[in-house]
């Protein structure tokens, strides 16, 4: 199969802007970060705003933090993190997050939202790279140098027509590799030498060759693209991906904020990637190495949770789970949280029924999922210079495997059916200004709609997808102390078991969390009540013949073996019962208290919490 | 006053110093060596350890007696607020420090591995010293520049020398860390039990036969792990420590607890991959200061990391799946197997086939990440005690320890009552001894591998005209060639920074306006000078982006075809060598 533009189009960044910021966005974005401030002052009582850095162009990266009043302190509670907007071209992402957290904070105080938000905390970061978000470019607008010509953003798309896009260019050369696709008129692709076809055109990004290096537009000020700076098989030196890992304020800030916060029992991600429509990949590596995809012993949580999502949202089609340098294998396989990922513009199962093209295509596997960093690159890469480049002889591999034409036609159809005209502009002739070149057409598919929600749908997308966020609320994992039951061997003399369970959906740990030793896990602790205060209760041996000491059993046991709903784990002491103090149980997390109980005295009934 | 307090005076004390010699016929022998004894800092000697005040007030004073020559400047802070010391070594003379090729020395990234300190500071010493009747250390100075910190840790440095520690504790930083995953941090330390200011071994007799260990019946101070049949008294039962959280276990979660040589950003794992690392690479001020150094100093060309024991000279990969760029693979051992000659008993060898897998290691992140030639040399060989003149066994190597530092490196074995084993012993070796020389043989092992570090200096990439011809091609068009070499080991991108694309590429510039430069092409040998292609359209022939340098030991041939008479000037610019400009005239 011949690549086609729209091939091209489909997997390049989209739009260049002008190289000067687009004042719509940029005002959108300022305002966006100004209401996350007006809202703490309309729910003071529900919403917090935390900074968690400052992205290269000293913008705020603000988080959002809604915990309800309720009995347990919002950082004590077991939390929910969203995260929207790491892909600057997707501000329509960032809006539907704050709409999402408008909707939340409204919510009346009996209402299920509520009553979930009272025991849980959810943490909202919409504008996770706010200076690409400002000007719509994939990346943070980072210098980086592109070409390596020893310059940075030196030759960047411009928007030749003055129509406010920089689609493509084509003209007539010698050299060209390109026609026009007889079925589509157009669109084009590459000449197919087997079909005796012989290339007409050149097909440039619209602009000029700004640093007169005989290419065009190969080296636009992008920057890094934050969805390639995560450490989770980081992809080092490929294009995008940064200087170094976490090299950028906005990565670095996210980063911490996961890390610091020990109670994050689940991430969701709005972006370019998905792992919800189908159950994603499991890991192919064996032994100690980096893992490439799931562990199969945590597989059933994102299947289970794909279900969920699929219900709320009434959405099918191909999962698209890239890893390397992504932030939400990052989440996965280093902080040991299962992270979901979405995307929610989503046009693969609808455009399923409407183009005819698709329904001649065999169904195909995406081959993007857990590859290389190579290929990864070429997804998000710059736009190639010239086609016949290394990108296309990649893509005509990947054609060849008959990978893709369906998707492009869904796009297209898909693109065609929300923005009608505006989806495909038109070749138009315009005078080339400089070198040889005299005249080009400029036109070709508005590909940059495809990071866009289209306005019919963004209610219902807010609305289901907030019913599916607020769903996971109630599958946090919810360890508690329950029956505690007390036996006399002897006088004085106390046997005592405790049972803690988990209430919760999630285990406190999933499998890989396992390796990681993360998030923190819960402890029983025996210890000495004194009035007010508690003191280590000391094991026999070491305490006075006639106070209360430990017999048997830990002073502190860490609960590492709770899996999901209903598991629970059985403790057992036995303690000497002397003059002062009352021996107590403490079921903690780090220095918090989650739960305590008085050992029942013998011939008493169960000491009551505390 | 506890002699710990401040330094550490490597034992024994009791040997004469070893500074420079006296006799006339040593002089004769030793070029460089004093006629007149030295006074000041030149007549200091290198028979101790410092702690991080110390190691201050070292560089201040060095940097008071060279003014001209250092500059100390602060990189950043760490965990505990101490000063990360950058010493910079230049001749102004000859050009700012950022123009010439330069040397980046550190040490200390482990905090009970404190010798590299001196090592790297002693290599400064020497040099300033000597340079100005040493013609081959002059050149090395006017020519080359220094980053060193001799300090990566110095939280780490300062715990050791303070606090009652062992020979290995600890390698880590002072960021509290919750080891043992309970949520609490640094809640469980090693405890000196019996406040001797060590912390040392606890061991308990058992019955015969219980027992893995048994007491050398020729030296008591020794213990013998028993063989298959034998019956041994005595079990270890681990440093010196209680469970101070009541969770069964002993010392599980001291202070630290991390590894900051796991915490840079190449190959990278976490902690369930790579023990010792941190939640996020480059997690620590330390590591962020020195990578920030480093990146703002695209001259550094050569990376040597000290660490502590060994006896190696070590270069990445540090896993197995990681592979270097085989062009390297030269350079590298030309200069690795230079240092198996100059430090004796010393091993060239790979981390991860010769020792252990490491990711995230510093010198793996400074050649993956920034394309940079870098060694590690692990400083104490146990076999200089005996000299290699015989293999021994532990047991005989603590002996011959112990006889020529008349027993100061052992703490005798006396009773505990501890709360959880009962009547114990506590006993062993004291931190200074084991992993690092005693002070009889520090200076020599101070020298060898500055010599080491100087041989890698002087072996920095150095760009020369190596030859111009201009001749005819025709009416008032000529071919211009131009040669130049590299003639040092490190050349002038490595393989990894051309594969990566690391850095900027060199450049050769055509800086004159004319004669008119009409096109450019490489070429091979003196014999095919006409056969190399014309580089290509994108390549502006006045601006050739050299992307894989001047390699090492190599050339580099261009051939201009210019139009008219003149002065061509050119410059070969290249971020790891200083820039060479030269003119060419046509007539």
């Amino acid at each position: 199969m011949i690549p086609s533009l729209l091939t091209l189009l489909s997997i390049l960044p989209v739009p260049i802007p002008p190289q000067d910021v687009p004042a719509p966005q940029a005002q959108a974005v300022s305002a966006m970060l100004r209401g996350l401030h007006g809202l703490v002052s309309q729910h003071p009582k529900r919403l917090q705003i935390e900074e968690w850095g400052r992205s290269r162009k000293d913008q705020p990266l603000l988080v959002a933090r809604v915990a309800f009043p309720g009995e347990v302190p919002a950082l004590q509670r077991p939390a929910l993190l969203l995260v929207a907007g790491l892909d600057g071209r997707r501000l329509d992402d960032s809006r539907i997050a704050i709409a999402q957290l408008e909707n939340i904070l409204k919510a009346a105080p009996e209402s299920e939202t509520a009553k979930r938000l009272a025991t849980s905390t959810l943490y909202i970061l919409p504008l996770a790279n706010p200076d690409g978000l400002a000007r719509g470019i994939a990346g943070n607008g980072a210098p980086y140098d592109d070409d390596h010509d020893g310059r940075e953003g030196e030759d960047a798309p411009e928007d030749l027509d003055g129509d406010g896009r920089a689609l493509w260019m084509r003209w007539k050369d010698a050299e060209g590799s390109w026609i026009e696709d007889p079925d589509h008129a157009g669109l084009m692709r590459k000449a197919d030498p087997e079909k005796n076809e012989r290339g007409v055109y050149r097909v440039e990004r619209e602009g000029f060759d700004a640093d007169r290096d005989e290419r065009f537009n190969e080296d636009a000020p992008g920057g890094v693209l934050l969805e390639r700076n995560f450490a989770q098989l980081y992809p080092e030196h490929e294009a995008g991906a940064g200087r170094y890992v976490l090299s950028e304020p906005e990565s670095l800030a996210l980063a911490r904020f996961v890390s610091k916060h020990p109670r994050l029992q689940l991430v969701v991600s709005y972006g370019a990637t998905d792992n919800l429509l189908e159950t994603p990949k499991k890991n192919s590596r064996k032994g100690r190495r980096a893992p490439t995809g799931y562990f199969e012993q945590d597989l059933w949580i994102y299947k289970q949770l794909g279900e969920l999502y699929r219900e709320a949202t009434g959405r099918e089609g191909k999962n698209h789970d890239e890893w390397p340098g992504r932030f939400h294998s990052w989440v996965y396989a280093h902080m040991g949280i299962p992270c979901l990922s979405t995307s929610l513009v989503h046009w693969s199962d609808k455009a399923k029924k409407e183009d005819p093209d698709a329904s001649k295509e065999e169904p195909e596997k995406r081959p993007e999922e857990n590859k290389g960093p190579e290929e990864a690159r070429e997804d998000q890469a710059p736009p190639a210079s010239q086609p016949g480049t290394k990108t296309q002889d990649k893509l005509k591999k990947k054609s060849s495997k008959g990978s893709k034409q369906s998707d492009e036609s869904k796009q297209r159809a898909w693109l065609e059916k929300h923005y009608g005209e505006e989806a495909f502009l038109p070749w138009k002739l315009h005078q080339f200004p400089e070198g040889k070149i005299r005249e080009i057409e400029i036109g070709g598919l508005n590909e940059g709609l495809l990071h866009r929600i289209p306005e019919s749908e963004k209610d219902a997308i807010t609305t289901n997808h907030l019913d599916f966020l607020l769903s996971l609320l109630d599958r946090m994992p919810q360890v508690t102390l329950g029956k505690v039951t007390s036996k006399q061997l002897a006088p004085g003399i106390v046997e005592v078991e405790a049972l803690v369970s988990n209430e919760g959906w999630l285990p406190p740990r999933i499998h890989i969390a396992t390796l990681l030793r993360r998030p923190v896990l819960p402890r029983l602790e025996a210890v000495l009540a004194t009035g007010t205060d508690w003191q280590p209760l000391l094991p026999a041996q070491e305490a006075r013949a006639t106070s209360t000491a430990l017999l048997t059993g830990p002073r502190m046991t860490l609960i590492s073996d709770l899996e999901g709903k209903g598991s629970h784990s059985k403790l057992r002491w036995t303690f000497r019962i002397g003059a002062e103090g009352q021996p107590t149980l403490l079921l903690r997390i780090g220095d918090r208290v989650l739960a305590s109980r008085a050992i029942p005295t013998p011939n008493a009934k169960n000491g009551g919490g505390r | 006053m506890n002699p710990l307090r401040h330094t550490v005076r490597a034992l024994p004390l009791l040997l004469p110093l070893l500074l420079p010699a006296v006799t006339a016929t040593t002089l004769a022998a030793q070029g460089e060596a004093d006629l007149i004894a030295p006074t000041g800092i030149e007549a200091m000697s290198w028979d101790r350890f410092r702690d991080y005040k110390g190691i201050v007030e070292l560089m201040q004073a060095m940097q008071k007696r060279w003014p001209d020559n250092i500059t100390l400047t602060p990189i950043g802070k760490s965990v505990q607020g101490r000063t990360l010391w950058v010493m910079t070594v230049n001749d102004p003379k000859t050009g700012e420090h950022s123009t010439k090729p330069a040397m980046y020395v550190d040490a200390n990234i482990h905090g009970n591995e404190v010798q590299g300190a001196e090592a790297a500071l002693y290599m400064v010493w020497y040099l300033l010293r000597f340079a100005p009747r040493v013609p081959r250390l002059q050149k090395i100075l006017s020519t080359r520049v220094f980053y060193i910190i001799p300090s990566v840790n110095p939280d780490g440095r300062d715990y050791w020398f303070h606090k009652a520690n062992t020979a290995s504790s600890s390698r880590s930083g002072q960021e509290p860390v919750d080891s043992d995953g309970d949520g609490l941090f640094d809640e469980d330390p090693p405890n000196d039990l019996d406040k001797d200011g060590h912390i040392t071994m606890m061991r308990k007799k058992v019955p015969m036969g219980e027992g893995s260990f048994r007491i050398d019946p020729a030296d008591p101070r020794i213990m013998i792990r028993v063989g298959r049949g034998e019956k041994g008294d005595y079990n270890f039962l681990g440093s010196e420590g209680i469970d101070d959280d009541g969770d069964g276990r002993i010392n599980e979660d001291g202070p630290g607890g991390y590894d900051p040589n796991r915490d840079w950003g190449s190959d990278w794992q976490p902690g369930w991959l790579q023990r010792g690392a941190r939640p996020l690479p480059f997690g620590l001020p330390e590591s962020r200061a020195v990578r920030d150094f480093l990146l703002a100093h695209p001259n550094v060309a050569g990376v040597q990391a000290y660490h502590n024991a060994g006896g190696m000279i070590l270069r990445g990969p540090g896993s197995q799946y990681v592979k270097y760029a085989s062009g390297d693979k030269r350079p590298y051992d030309i200069i690795g197997k230079k240092g198996e000659e100059l430090i004796p008993f010393y091993r060239y060898m790979v981390l991860w086939d010769d020792l252990y897998t490491v990711h995230g290691g510093f010198v793996d992140w400074t050649y993956m990440g920034l394309g940079i030639l870098s060694f590690t040399n692990e400083l104490w060989a146990r076999t200089r005690m005996d000299q290699g003149r015989k293999k021994l066994d532990r047991a005989a190597s603590t002996k011959l320890g112990g006889d020529l530092s008349f027993d100061s490196h052992i703490v005798p074995w006396k009773e505990y009552e501890h709360p959880l084993y009962g009547k114990i012993e506590i006993g062993g070796s004291v931190k200074n001894s084991g992993r690092m020389p005693p002070s009889f043989l520090i200076q020599e092992m101070l020298h060898r591998n500055s010599a080491f570090v100087l041989y890698q200096t002087e072996e920095l990439p150095e760009v020369t005209l190596a030859k111009t011809t201009v001749t005819s091609a025709g009416k008032d068009l000529y071919y211009v060639d131009v040669v130049l070499e590299n003639k040092r080991v490190t050349p002038t991108r490595t393989a990894q920074a051309t594969t990566k694309k690391i850095g900027k590429p060199d450049f050769l510039l055509v800086t004159s306006t004319t004669p008119k430069v009409l096109q450019a092409s490489r070429f091979r040998d003196a014999f095919r000078k006409n056969q190399g292609s014309p580089l290509p359209k994108a390549i502006q022939a006045t601006r050739i982006p050299i992307e894989e340098g001047i390699p090492s030991r190599g050339k580099l041939r261009i051939r201009y075809l210019v139009q008219g008479k003149g002065t061509l000037r050119l410059t070969y610019e290249a971020e790891k060598a200083k820039n060479l400009n030269f003119e060419i005239e046509i007539h």
